[in-house]
């Protein structure tokens, strides 16, 4: 992912945070897998 | 004698210099303000220039600038001239927290602190207590904001190697560059695309021998 899509993929992360789908953590306490998901989704990859 | 920087070019990291990143601030000036924006991680972005569309259709309807700076982990101070008000990220414990106006996000980006017809008239860098490097902008409504590094950002940055380095601040342009300045006293002005074509894209090396510059006191 270059910088200006992981630009483009903050501002969707956040679009999607605002529109209720704040994500789940893992038993780690963070959201790794749940980011890739999104990351493959936002790219059009899913 | 006239002489040309090529705004396509890129500048490799280097350490200070911060008359150069002065020359790379010039292109935002004269630049029309648009709008505020909270992006992930409650990060701070001011939008600028003109309204583009995105490349992605997941955000087909989420316009952004020509220009974005984006704040990232950085304090930010506003003065609102207009209107006679100071707006301040983090403020110090010494004022009493109980005379302060709270202000979320949402109204920060629905009531315009910086006039929408305003333009950016200066941009200047300095160096910072932090360390890092600040940056100025005024707007031709009187308006400023200045951005400066969070004193702890500089710390964390520096004594951990695993973790990928977070600017300070970035400025996105319209050019397929960025300018990426932070930790520290380092900068850069770097393709930000992956469309990339060599014939346009000449590397500019200059580093300080000297290392880090010293820190204001």
């Amino acid at each position: 992912m270059d910088t200006e899509t992981a630009f483009d993929f903050r501002d969707y992360l956040h679009e999607c945070k605002e529109s209720g789908d704040y994500g789940t953590s893992n038993e780690r306490g963070d959201f790794t897998r749940e980011l890739r998901d999104k990351a493959r989704e936002f790219l059009g990859l899913e | 004698m006239i002489s040309a920087l090529n705004l396509r070019d890129i500048q490799e990291p280097v350490e200070g210099d911060l008359g150069i990143l002065k020359l790379y601030l010039q292109q935002i000036v004269g630049q029309p303000f648009l709008f505020f924006r909270e992006s992930y991680g409650d990060e701070l972005t001011i939008h600028l220039g003109r309204p583009e569309e995105r490349k992605s259709p997941r955000l087909k309807n989420r316009f952004r600038g020509s220009y974005v700076v984006t704040v990232r982990g950085s304090l930010w101070t506003m003065v609102a001239a207009e209107k006679g008000m100071l707006f301040l990220s983090d403020p110090p414990k010494e004022l009493n927290r109980a005379e302060l106006k709270k202000l979320s996000f949402s109204e920060l980006q629905q009531t315009p602190l910086i006039s929408p017809d305003a333009n950016v008239v200066w941009a200047i860098p300095f160096d910072d207590l932090s360390g890092g490097i600040a940056l100025a902008l005024g707007f031709s409504d009187h308006g400023r904001f200045i951005i400066r590094p969070a004193p702890h950002h500089a710390e964390e940055s520096s004594e951990d190697g695993e973790l990928p380095e977070i600017a300070d601040w970035e400025i996105y342009t319209p050019l397929g560059r960025y300018l990426r300045v932070g930790p520290g006293q380092k900068w850069a002005y770097l393709p930000s695309t992956s469309s990339e074509s060599p014939s346009t894209t000449t590397s500019r090396k200059r580093k300080r021998p000297s290392g880090r510059r010293r820190r204001q006191k």
